[in-house]
């Protein structure tokens, strides 16, 4: 590969995917380089002007994922206090998101390998179970209780101690 | 504090004992509690932190919006990594959401902390007497019905003085399940509870605190005692009955011991030698004499609100530390 450099930053190349329903889009090379499968993409001399294709991410979370890779690719390293804040408080807004957009950046961010964002999906998903009951939880994910009445009884009798429901607890002072 | 407060940490018999000597319960009992907030304070979290409680956004989440379950889709892997950083009677209650995810909490690897077992929120009440029996209760049910491996067992909420019978059996799941990070913090009082000897026979441990025990017998313990993992070490307000020997045992079975932390240790003696130690911290400590003799990895070393005895002499002596980039000495006398 011609002209590689170690610095991402340096490279003002705007690098083409393609989402599985066909929509193009089109990202800093740095921003591309936060997922692995990119990366390597890239590495491999597979980025042209044709875009490279994601067989299983469709436009709406592609266009998501842009968004999230080129905010955290223009502010890679040497974060200042607030720019780490600022940060925070894009994730914060990016991730509040309906359970079906939840369920696609999990998939996608797991697929493209984009560490950070599978982290922050994967921490919303489990903020959204913390202190609810199973029924509540069934309902937020539309899971369908499958057991039998018996099943579940004794489900619930192996953990006795976990269905008391009690207030998250904050940290240890 | 008020006469009328009930204690937290003090045990009847102790406070009958300060009062025959013509003492105020009131102030062992501050002093304890500070103690305690200090040690709770110095120590790690898990290796994911299980945040709080979740951010008032969570509660904004619309449901799906065609009732269809897709989260139950996802691969096994991901849906332990969510179960991971739920606390555990959370993680654990996922098992009854449907036959997809009832073997997901079995299969991910346990995260304990027994603050999370309250009935209530640790920070605005901290937990009593009263709290112990059932959260020892649920800690041994966990630990026998998880099948492992227990990737973070954190347990500092019990009053485990008059309990010891239950303590006892914890070690064995603990190292069947090959514990890698474990604090065990007892509350007082009564001080100096014993701590199990088998603690000290888990060697899968890459991590371990412990906290307010009286540290085994060194003597009684089997010769190949080693923590061939161990990176890190905390040993805090923990009564020793050979004057920090007990440390420099420890040290000398940790061939990758990185870190050491030292905090409320009164009077003892410290001769360090170690291959792989790279940072020593001792706080709030009594140290005669620190003599690090053999320690080529270390770069740092502080000692922080340290002080000697009135009438003895402190003294560190630094042999080989040829690394050695930071020496803090913020002593109070």
């Amino acid at each position: 590969m011609a002209a590689a450099t170690d610095d991402a930053g340096d490279s003002n190349e705007m690098i083409r995917v393609v989402s599985s329903d066909g929509e193009h889009f089109e990202m800093p090379e740095a921003a591309a380089n936060l997922s692995l499968v990119l990366r390597h993409m890239i590495e491999d001399d597979c980025a042209d002007a044709a875009g490279i294709p994601l067989a299983v991410v469709a436009a709406k979370p592609l266009a998501k994922i842009v968004d999230y890779c080129t905010k955290h690719a223009a502010k890679s390293s040497g974060l200042t206090i607030e720019e780490a804040e600022e940060l925070k408080r894009f994730d914060a807004e990016f991730i509040e998101v309906d359970t079906d957009m939840l369920y696609d950046l999990l998939v996608a961010a797991d697929f493209m390998g984009v560490e950070g964002l599978s982290k922050l999906a994967v921490q919303r998903t489990a903020d959204l179970i913390k202190g609810k009951t199973p029924e509540q939880n069934r309902e937020t994910f539309g899971i369908v209780n499958d057991f039998t009445p018996e099943e579940e009884e004794e489900i619930c009798k192996e953990n006795e101690w976990a269905f008391q429901i009690t207030k998250p607890p904050s940290r240890l002072c | 504090m008020a006469d009328g407060t009930p204690f937290i940490h003090m045990d009847p018999a102790t406070v009958a004992e300060a009062r025959r000597r013509g003492g105020d319960p009131r102030n062992l009992e501050e002093s304890t509690k500070n103690v305690l907030t200090y040690i709770y304070q110095s120590l790690p979290e898990p290796s994911i932190p299980i945040t709080a409680a979740p951010r008032a956004r969570a509660r904004a989440a619309a449901a799906a919006s065609d009732g269809v379950d897709r989260i139950s889709t996802l691969p096994e892997a991901l849906l332990r990594n969510i179960v991971t950083r739920l606390p555990v009677k959370d993680a654990a209650r996922t098992a009854v959401l449907s036959r997809r995810w009832r073997p997901v909490w079995r299969s991910t690897p346990l995260v304990l902390v027994d603050a999370h077992l309250l009935p209530r929120n640790f920070g605005r009440s901290p937990p009593t007497r009263e709290d112990t029996p059932g959260i020892i209760a649920a800690v041994s049910r966990i630990l026998a019905a998880h099948p492992g491996p227990f990737r973070s067992v954190h347990l500092l909420c019990s009053f485990m003085g008059s309990h010891q019978a239950q303590l006892e059996h914890w070690p064995r799941f603990l190292a069947a399940k090959g514990v890698q990070d474990l604090i065990l913090v007892n509350r007082p009082w009564p001080l100096e509870v014993p701590l199990p000897a088998a603690i000290l026979r888990i060697s899968t441990l890459t991590r371990l605190y412990i906290g307010m025990w009286k540290f085994p017998d060194t003597a009684a313990l089997p010769r190949n005692t080693a923590f061939p993992n161990l990176r890190e070490l905390g040993v805090y307000s923990v009564g020793m009955e050979n004057g920090g020997r007990e440390i420099e045992f420890l040290v000398a079975r940790s061939p990758v011991l990185e870190t050491l932390n030292i905090l409320g240790k009164q009077g003892f003696r410290l001769r360090l030698e170690s291959q792989s130690l790279r940072c020593v911290q001792i706080c709030m400590s009594l140290v005669e004499n620190l003599a690090v003799v053999d320690a080529p990895c270390l770069k740092r070393l502080v000692l922080y609100g340290s002080s000697n005895r009135e009438d003895s002499c402190f003294r560190i002596k630094i042999g080989h530390a040829p690394k050695l980039r930071l020496l803090v000495c913020s002593l109070l006398f």
